[in-house]
């Protein structure tokens, strides 16, 4: 397994965040992880990426814990897309890529050619060579979202760690974006775990989907195993339904608020499809 | 961009800087006479003068005796007199001459001109006052020369420190006012020998715009405690709107006592000072025209002394610094240094830098005794 | 610029880039050097331009010329280039770290914090195990403080907000600003004026003994800063990206503070306040060159020592009064200030 996560656990300020979380990713995998506002998603992501402290527990990569190990050496395998994304001074788009190449200066076999051919390729792929030579605050939400992908490729990760890739974009966007991650994991067999709201895309463009829920993990398995109604009732509180479109695969249609889960504890109220 | 050539440059081009900088400063050794720096350079006369004696106070005429003697050398002129002094109306015209600001009433009370930017010159009846409560050196030092001239003690000497009649005066008649530290700050010391710190009443500020008016009402209360006359005497110059003006004027006001504003800005203004002084504290006329006319005769000997070594020849330049390095600019030490014969167009409170002094070529150049600064700041050899 | 296809595009991009950033930073660099030669014959004790080349080549011989040029002029400009150079690059640090525009030395207080620390020294005495480097010391240790203190109370956990920072700038100047009126009520005239004259920045008593006073901290804290500026690109779009990205955002932190305090603490040492320039110069350079600190950096080195001999020069020379520099700065700097906050409140204030 490229990555796994054992036993970790998360609080802050004494509160506990995350309990016991245990999984693992392998490479190329897309994994999906969803879960109500405030269930540690974006926390889960944190402590993967050495940026907080777990309590107890710990990441590892290729069996090597992350725990302990330079800042550098962690950015070197994993990349990590944060949420916001404001920016205070108008860095070129080439200048704000060149930045993921920071972890590998000046180790051995790096070269000025090989930041620049990771550069070309990371702006290629994610193709914002267009405006190599735009400050990134001129840019659209959706292209900028592309520069912090192309960002993070440049660092040349294993892992890739995405919060919310697709906030604020629009439909359109949303859709390329996420066909533009199912296609690096396949080509570059980079693993990519994404935090997302959005529950239909997460069905549609995840191999596999965690839902987090009661500061630990709810679900986890192959997609069509997990997106049910019944998972999404307990865990969202929502009426869906989920079937398979022939020409894109799963379709989740959200149809309402869960009327009889309404006011019953978390984990409680289960019924019948 | 290469950081780390960058860095290597800019690090290589400080040390240049600072190689050449020692080379440029450390090679003038070898030229081997000893060079002048600084203020140094301009050859000019230095002379240290006491802050408190540079402002309109009797001990101003010390300080114009002590620039001449440092400047120019002896005075002598020992022979003329106050009515050579007299004879000469460009002198008197100018220094000698004032309009009183006292007048005696048929009651035996005073009429004193009393003046504040708040509310212009006033006339207020005071009477001969037992007891003073005093904000300024300048009416401290004029009773002094005063309680001396009725000793016949020579002011600022050890005699006049040590004599009885002066002190027992002094502490008599003081009963508090000023910080009383800022006496002792100030080496005041014909105040500190005299008047006790236990037994002063010590308003707690040194100028009266900050004045606290219970702790001023409280002290003239035990100023005039027994019947005695108090009188509250400070300048009026800060005095400068009414609420000024209340919190000076309502303790006298109100605890029956009286006060009176003035503050001389000019060599007349001294005279006629004193002559004020002498009166509201009961002085007899003798003793103050005596003091008066001294002062007069010490003064001319220097006037006439100044106009026969200056007489024909362009002014020399006088630059006059303050301890936070900039020029003075006040008018009493132009007053005193124009008296002396010297161009004071360098007193214009701007900070001078070196190149400019050296351009202009001061011929005296002075500080305040109490200037703390190095003698390497102070004459600017920090090179 | 037409569209990168290739990685030869690309490299071709890049080298344009770079060639244009050499290009402006050596352009600054030459610019220094000739306002240098320049200022070199203005001044306010008469010597003609072929004196000051005479004397300089030794084939001129005016004694007090040749003391005045040497002794007087050439270190006053020196130490006004390195004053420059260190608050400019000091603000540029500072706005990358707390990732505010605004941010310099006085306007965080962090100069008035210096001159606090100076002047104890001067007036009581205080750091006097520290030998000559008493008051540079001094200055060095408050500005920390005062930096550390800023950071403190600005940073939260979720960045550090302009008002906060500003707030907590005005905070800590009026602090020091309480601090040095306590001592002016406390201590006698005199020593109170030599504080007055670190509140009020000025190249006046600049000597050789200041230059090398300053030179030694003030090329460390650059040093610092100019192989840092990777990291101040990184940490200038974010503290958790920047991590994110292998930054050791709390060494950093600390180097940085440490960079600036040194450079700071040596400017004020020897020229007192001098407002507003760390907010300027970086400003400028940034809307000509762009935000890359790679080229910013040297920029302000060249740039700000450039500013403060040619603002040294006009405050001496143009006017009928000589002006203490740091009366100038403020003037110019206070209306650039408000320009900057109303120009750029969008991105300032969300």
């Amino acid at each position: 397994m490229k990555l796994e996560v054992e036993g970790l656990c998360f609080s802050y300020s004494g509160k506990p965040v995350l309990e016991g979380i245990t999984f693992s990713a392998g490479v190329g995998e897309v994994v999906g992880i969803i879960g109500q506002n405030g269930c540690g998603k974006t926390t889960l992501l944190s402590c993967i990426n050495a940026l907080y402290a777990p309590s107890s527990g710990e990441a590892r990569i290729d069996g090597v814990s992350i725990r302990g190990m330079p800042k550098r050496d962690v950015a070197k395998k994993i990349a990590f897309v944060t949420q916001s994304a404001n920016i205070t001074f108008p860095f070129t788009v080439f200048d704000t890529v060149m930045m993921g190449r920071y972890p590998w200066v000046g180790f051995e076999g790096n070269s000025r050619e090989r930041d620049l051919e990771a550069v070309y390729r990371a702006m290629r792929d994610t193709g914002v060579l267009d405006f190599a030579d735009r400050p990134v605050n001129e840019l659209s939400g959706g292209e900028r979202r592309r520069v912090m992908i192309a960002r993070a490729l440049a660092q040349e990760p294993e892992v890739l760690l995405l919060d919310e890739p697709t906030l604020h974009l629009d439909i359109s966007h949303q859709f390329d974006l996420m066909e533009l991650v199912r296609g690096l994991a396949a080509e570059k067999g980079i693993t990519v775990l994404i935090v997302t709201h959005d529950i239909v895309l997460a069905a549609r463009y995840c191999g596999r989907v965690m839902i987090l829920k009661d500061r630990g993990i709810y679900r986890i398995g192959d997609t069509e195993k997990i997106m049910l109604s019944d998972n999404l009732r307990d865990a969202f509180f929502i009426d869906a339904d989920v079937s398979r479109d022939e020409r894109f695969g799963i379709s989740v249609l959200i149809v309402g608020r869960d009327k009889r889960g309404e006011g019953d504890p978390p984990g409680g109220g289960c019924g019948g499809g | 961009m290469n950081q780390k050539i960058l860095a290597a440059a800019i690090v290589a081009l400080l040390a240049v800087a600072a190689v050449g900088a020692l080379a440029l400063s450390g090679g003038d050794g070898g030229d081997g006479a000893e060079q002048k720096k600084g203020l140094y350079r301009l050859d000019a006369r230095v002379s240290m003068v006491d802050m408190g004696r540079c402002s309109a106070t009797p001990g101003v005429v010390a300080t114009i005796e002590q620039i001449y003697e440092d400047y120019y050398g002896e005075i002598g002129h020992g022979s003329l007199t106050l009515s050579d002094a007299k004879g000469d109306s460009e002198f008197w015209n100018q220094y000698c001459v004032w309009d009183p600001i006292v007048s005696k009433r048929a009651d035996g009370a005073l009429d004193v001109k009393s003046t504040t930017k708040a509310k212009g010159t006033e006339t207020v009846v005071v009477p001969v006052a037992d007891n003073v409560l005093v904000m300024g050196t300048m009416f401290v030092e004029c009773m002094y020369f005063l309680a001396c001239t009725e000793a016949g003690v020579e002011p600022y000497s050890e005699e006049s420190f040590l004599d009885e009649r002066v002190s027992g005066y002094l502490k008599s008649v003081i009963a508090g006012g000023l910080k009383y530290s800022y006496y002792e700050d100030n080496d005041t010391v014909f105040l500190t020998y005299a008047v006790d710190k236990s037994s002063y009443l010590d308003l707690g500020v040194t100028s009266v715009q900050s004045m606290d008016p219970e702790k001023l009402a409280d002290a003239l209360k035990t100023a005039s405690a027994g019947g005695k006359s108090a009188l509250y005497l400070a300048s009026g110059l800060r005095i400068v709107s009414q609420d000024h003006y209340d919190n000076n004027t309502g303790p006298a006001r109100k605890t029956g006592s009286s006060f009176a504003f003035f503050s001389p800005s000019d060599i007349p203004g001294v005279f006629q000072a004193i002559e004020c002084i002498g009166a509201l504290l009961g002085f007899d006329d003798s003793v103050v025209s005596d003091m008066i006319e001294s002062l007069q005769l010490r003064l001319y000997r220097v006037y006439a002394a100044v106009q026969e070594e200056t007489g024909g020849k362009a002014p020399v330049k006088a630059y006059f610094e303050n301890t936070s390095g900039s020029a003075l600019s006040s008018e009493m030490p132009k007053i005193i240094l124009r008296f002396l014969g010297f161009d004071t167009s360098l007193l214009d409170g701007a900070e001078h830098d070196l190149e400019s002094l050296l351009a202009q070529k001061p011929g005296l150049i002075l500080f305040y005794t109490n200037d703390k600064r190095p003698e390497s700041e102070r004459m600017r050899t920090d090179t | 610029m037409e569209g990168i296809e290739s990685l030869e595009d690309m490299r071709r991009y890049q080298r344009g880039a770079g060639r244009r950033a050499a290009t402006t930073v050596a352009a600054s660099a030459a610019f220094l050097a000739a306002l240098f030669f320049v200022t070199l014959t203005i001044g306010n004790y008469g010597i003609s331009l072929g004196d000051v080349f005479g004397i300089l080549l030794g084939s001129v011989r005016d004694d007090t010329a040749e003391y005045v040029l040497k002794d007087v002029r050439i270190p006053r400009l020196l130490c006004a280039v390195i004053v420059g150079s260190a608050l400019s690059t000091s603000g540029l640090a500072m706005q990358s770290m707390f990732k505010n525009p605004m941010a310099s030395p006085s306007v965080l207080g962090i100069s008035s914090g210096a001159a606090f620390g100076a002047s104890l020294a001067l007036a009581f005495g205080a750091g006097s195990f520290l030998g000559s480097f008493a008051v540079p010391g001094m200055a060095f240790i408050f500005c920390f403080l005062t930096m550390g203190a800023v950071y403190l109370i600005a940073h939260t956990k979720y960045g550090v907000a302009s008002v906060t920072l500003l707030l907590a700038g005005i905070a800590m100047g009026a602090f020091f600003g309480g601090l040095t009126s306590l001592m002016q009520y406390m201590v006698r005239d005199d020593v109170l004026a030599s504080i007055v004259y670190w509140t009020m920045g000025s190249f006046n008593n600049c000597g050789w003994t200041s230059f090398k006073l300053a030179i030694l901290p003030i090329a460390a804290g650059i040093a610092i800063m100019m192989l840092s500026v990777r990291e101040l690109n990184l940490i200038s779009s974010g503290e958790d990206q920047a991590s994110n990205m292998g930054v050791n955002v709390k060494r950093l932190r600390i180097m940085m503070i440490v960079a600036a305090s040194l450079s700071v603490g040596g400017s004020v040492a020897i020229s007192g306040v001098i407002g507003f320039v760390g907010l300027i110069v970086p400003h400028i350079f940034r809307m000509i060159a762009g935000p890359n600190h790679a080229v910013l950096m040297p920029l302000c080195v060249f740039g700000g020592g450039a500013f403060m001999l040619l603002m040294d020069t006009v405050a001496k020379s143009a006017f009928e009064m000589i002006l203490p520099v740091g009366v100038l700065t403020s003037l110019v700097g206070a209306p650039f200030f408000i320009y900057v906050m109303r120009a750029r409140k969008k991105e300032l204030w969300g």
